[in-house]
């Protein structure tokens, strides 16, 4: 079912609405329609194209989360109406055949004129009770007016860091959010890095593998990415800030890369852990992919432990592999998790809380993030 | 360093997944079916998601003579055919199989443990798993007290280092006696603490879900009680018949298969009081406590609160299918109860009064597992034109299985001038409002075992608590062999008679 040209107050966005559950309760003689929504999101989609782009996307999801979805959008360059409105809604049926009302798609598109008046027809269209959630496609516009009154509405605000076209500049923003009280963050990028925790941490799970944490001395995150210049993408800074952090190392200060052939390519940090030092380093790598692609944690010693989680060459799974003095070398092979947006801003929408350890995380990759300067 | 004063500070705050030691599990009876159908898929999956350490590493322990790579092979096979994911990815699969290993020998015999000690020496020396052990005895229950005997004896059962556990599947006994017997040799090796006595439908998301309902929404726990609950029914109804279990199921029937486990655990859940915290032992203790206020059903009462039948020839899912007599294997005039329905009470302040049903049977119309919760009926005629009478109570049902979730049925008036009203359903199910598929039952708790949680598994005391109820009725039924059966048909909700078991002219609630 669906509506377009809706008038654009909320009273007749949700009058439309409810004409459409009409028409699918009076389709058959089937019983009542009933409900069941768990969530509001919203969605900003930053032109006409990603707007096609996320309502594909936002299929999938719903049928894991029955919600009612909020598109917000800038308009068309042709479009005449100030706020341009479509509802669309669609039923689920269950297993006893009753149906049940677990879709529901709002489409709003404004003139740049009209962007202001957009955040107060959302808060009106979110459903009362319910978690609101807010996926903001568009890094850039983080500082932005719309943003901030969007985020005010949510509980939860859903970004990837890994579109930060400047890092460094851009960073700043990201933190900045975490210390709002009543705003919890989810970045897809720290979500894409979870098999890489998991791996990382179970390479030293028992007291004897433990014991290595303490010897190690040098870490390298490789990455790759798609552009002719390489940048350090986000998941590279937040996987070694992630480390730094749980090693419990403070105070990074920049130094020069080790081995690195291509010294733009690459940069790195000293930290300290009182008199032991850690060197961080994120280098550009050969491997193919995007993000991290590989991780080489080196222990003290002669000869050294060495522990490596890397991507495998169809990118589909995670390799680990642990060089033990004296002990034949121990690897492991799993995939990774569904990494596709999809997934993973589902995935987000069963969250409700802080994650507390996100947002250290960001405070230290905060203190790491003005060394990725060009050199 | 804080690297020194936690053990792997990199765990911190790896949301959602957990994962335990490395480890290693020696299955016994690693040829059967159980290890193919069930263990194997299970142990793949976890491995698959990241669940399960690196290092960790499972040996079959079996009389069928095989190698590691007849082993290897076997599994592979078996995760296949009864897996649910599909076809292998075969490098992943080799990963996971480097830590299978096998072990031909017989359970009976002392030199196999030596065998088996040194192949665990070995794994821990090259697989890091450093002494952690879990045994699961996928074995018949006669078989479990001499291999615990052995396993003791290899000094295997208690650790230097690391942990040891021993995971059971029911049967755990055939009545109170047998079962104290088994609980007594087992304890001479094992602490408590170490046995995991596995029931698969403690490992299902619904029944875990139930505790979550109950203790952390705030509406429901105030009218959980004898002053707005009418009564209670628990049904596990399977549409299969015996299948390949008949020498078993000749001896157990559906009274000792279903209801000494399953449903009482399941009623414990239901009816026991909010636990001081979440963890194993408050849990388990709260389920004991009202396991020992249910009083047994002994003497006349058996016949009256008690209906035992057998299904006879009918039609399942629009198929004809033979009577229980006529199933292979199975006595052409066996006494075998293949459906029990029971009327039992609680004694305790939050329940006196209030009837709970519990009904199980083989070839009922519909496979599935659910707690229906019937409140009390609405005390005034307010609506002229629907009698009080007829006016549905409001129905709460946990479904466990298939299509896990809950629904709750209320009243509601159809639009238009008169007052009509109708019974409408609101329907929580967790396919569509979390749309994932849950972990199955086996990856669940044998996940929990390996990370120590025992909160899903049945304490020694609960089992003999559930014994006590049962075993009275057992009797009963020994001195008073049944004389009518086969009594209900094949595709059909049981013998009428259990129709008279509840009270005030009520009905089972037909799902």
């Amino acid at each position: 079912m669906s509506s377009s040209g809706v008038p654009t107050d909320a009273g007749k966005v949700e009058q439309e609405l409810r004409q459409l559950w009409r028409q699918e309760a009076e389709k058959s003689n089937a019983g009542p329609v009933l409900c069941s929504r768990t969530l509001n999101l919203i969605v900003y989609c930053r032109n006409f194209a990603d707007v096609e782009r996320a309502t594909g996307l936002l299929d999938p999801i719903i049928s894991h989360h029955p919600c009612r979805a909020i598109v917000v959008s800038p308009a068309a360059p042709q479009s005449e109406e100030e706020i341009h409105a479509e509802v669309s809604a669609s039923c689920l049926t269950s297993h006893a055949g009753n149906r049940y009302i677990g879709r529901e798609l709002i489409s709003l598109a404004a003139t740049p004129s009209a962007q202001r008046r957009l955040a107060s027809i959302v808060r009106a269209l979110v459903l009362p009770d319910l978690p609101v959630f807010l996926w903001w496609r568009d890094a850039k516009l983080l500082g932005g007016h719309l943003f901030q009154q969007l985020s005010e509405i949510a509980e939860r605000v859903i970004l990837d860091s890994a579109g930060l076209e400047d890092l460094q500049a851009d960073w700043p923003h990201v933190h900045a959010l975490v210390q709002r009280p009543r705003l919890a963050l989810s970045d897809l990028a720290w979500s894409r890095l979870t098999s890489w925790r998991q791996l990382i941490a179970q390479l030293f799970d028992g007291p004897a593998r433990a014991s290595y944490l303490g010897q190690l001395h040098r870490i390298v995150v490789e990455f790759a990415n798609e552009g002719s210049q390489p940048k350090v993408p986000a998941d590279a800074l937040l996987l070694g800030a992630w480390l730094a952090r749980q090693l419990g190392f403070r105070n990074p200060q920049p130094v020069a890369p080790e081995d690195a052939p291509d010294q733009h390519a690459a940069r790195a940090w000293e930290l300290r852990s009182g008199t032991t030092k850690l060197l961080v380093e994120l280098r550009h790598g050969k491997r193919p992919g995007t993000g991290v692609t590989a991780v080489f944690l080196t222990c003290q010693g002669d000869p050294q432990a060495v522990f490596v989680v890397s991507r495998t060459q169809d990118g589909k799974g995670l390799a680990t592999r642990a060089e033990l003095p004296g002990r034949p070398p121990m690897r492991r092979l799993v995939r990774t998790g569904d990494e596709s947006a999809t997934c993973l801003v589902s995935r987000e929408l069963e969250i409700l809380g802080r994650d507390v350890l996100y947002e250290e995380v960001l405070r230290v990759a905060s203190e790491l993030a003005p060394a990725l300067s060009p050199a | 360093m804080a690297v020194l004063t936690m053990e792997n500070p990199l765990r911190e705050g790896i949301r959602l997944e957990r994962t335990p030691d490395p480890c290693v599990m020696v299955i016994f009876g690693a040829s059967g079916d159980l290890t193919k159908r069930k263990l194997m898929p299970a142990l793949y999956n976890l491995w698959r998601e990241r669940l399960l350490p690196a290092g960790f590493s499972v040996v079959g322990f079996s009389r069928t003579d095989m190698n590691d790579e007849q082993f290897r092979a076997a599994m592979k096979e078996a995760v296949e055919q009864f897996g649910d994911q599909g076809p292998l990815n075969s490098e992943a699969w080799d990963n996971f199989a480097e830590g299978l290993f096998y072990l031909s020998a017989h359970p009976g015999h002392p030199e196999a443990y030596a065998s088996l000690s040194s192949l665990l020496k070995e794994i821990d020396r090259q697989r890091g798993t450093n002494g952690n052990r879990i045994y699961y005895l996928a074995v018949p229950p006669s078989s479990f007290a001499g291999i615990v005997q052995q396993l003791d004896a290899a000094g295997l059962s208690q650790a230097e280092k690391g942990w040891r556990r021993l995971i059971i599947e029911k049967p755990f006994g055939h009545d109170l006696q047998s079962a104290r017997e088994l609980n007594q040799s087992i304890s001479k090796v094992f602490h408590e603490e170490q046995i995991y006595r596995i029931d698969h439908y403690l490992g299902k998301e619904t029944v875990q879900n139930l505790l979550v309902f109950r203790f952390a929404n705030g509406i429901f726990e105030p009218i959980w009680n004898r002053r707005y609950v009418d009564s209670v029914q628990i049904t596990a109804a399977e549409t299969v018949g015996v299948e390949n279990r008949a020498a078993y199921y000749e001896e157990s029937g559906a009274l000792r298969d279903m209801v000494q486990n399953h449903l009482s655990q399941v009623l414990a859940l239901t009816a026991m009081e909010p636990p001081a915290s979440m963890g194993a032992e408050e849990v388990r203790a709260e389920k004991l406590k009202v396991l020992r206020a249910i009083p047994p059903v002994t003497g006349d009462r058996v016949s009256s609160c008690v209906v035992r039948g057998q299904y006879g020839p009918g039609w399942v899912d629009g198929k004809e299918v033979p009577g229980y007599r006529s199933e292979p294997g199975v006595n052409p005039k066996s006494k075998t109860d293949t459906y029990v329905a029971l009327k039992l009470f609680i004694e305790n302040w939050r329940w006196a009064g209030v009837p709970f049903y519990l009904r199980t049977g083989k070839r009922l119309p519909k496979r599935l597992s659910e707690i229906a919760i019937q409140f009390r009926q609405a005390p005034l005629l307010l609506f002229n034109q629907t009698p009080t009478e007829q006016m549905s109570p409001n129905l709460l049902v946990i479904r466990i299985q298939p299509d896990e979730g809950i629904s709750l049925k209320f009243t509601a008036k159809q639009p238009g001038p008169s007052v009509h009203v109708r019974p409408v359903n609101m329907d929580f199910r967790y396919a569509s409002s979390f749309g994932m598929a849950s972990a199955s039952a086996y990856e669940r708790l044998v996940l929990d075992c390996m990370l120590g949680d025992a909160t899903l598994f049945a304490h020694r005391d609960a089992v003999e608590a559930a014994w006590g109820i049962i075993t009275p009725i057992l009797e009963a039924w020994t001195s008073q062999p049944a004389s009518s059966f086969p009594n209900y048909a094949a595709g059909t909700w049981g013998p009428a008679e259990a129709e008279s078991l509840l009270q005030g002219g009520g009905c089972w609630h037909k799902p």
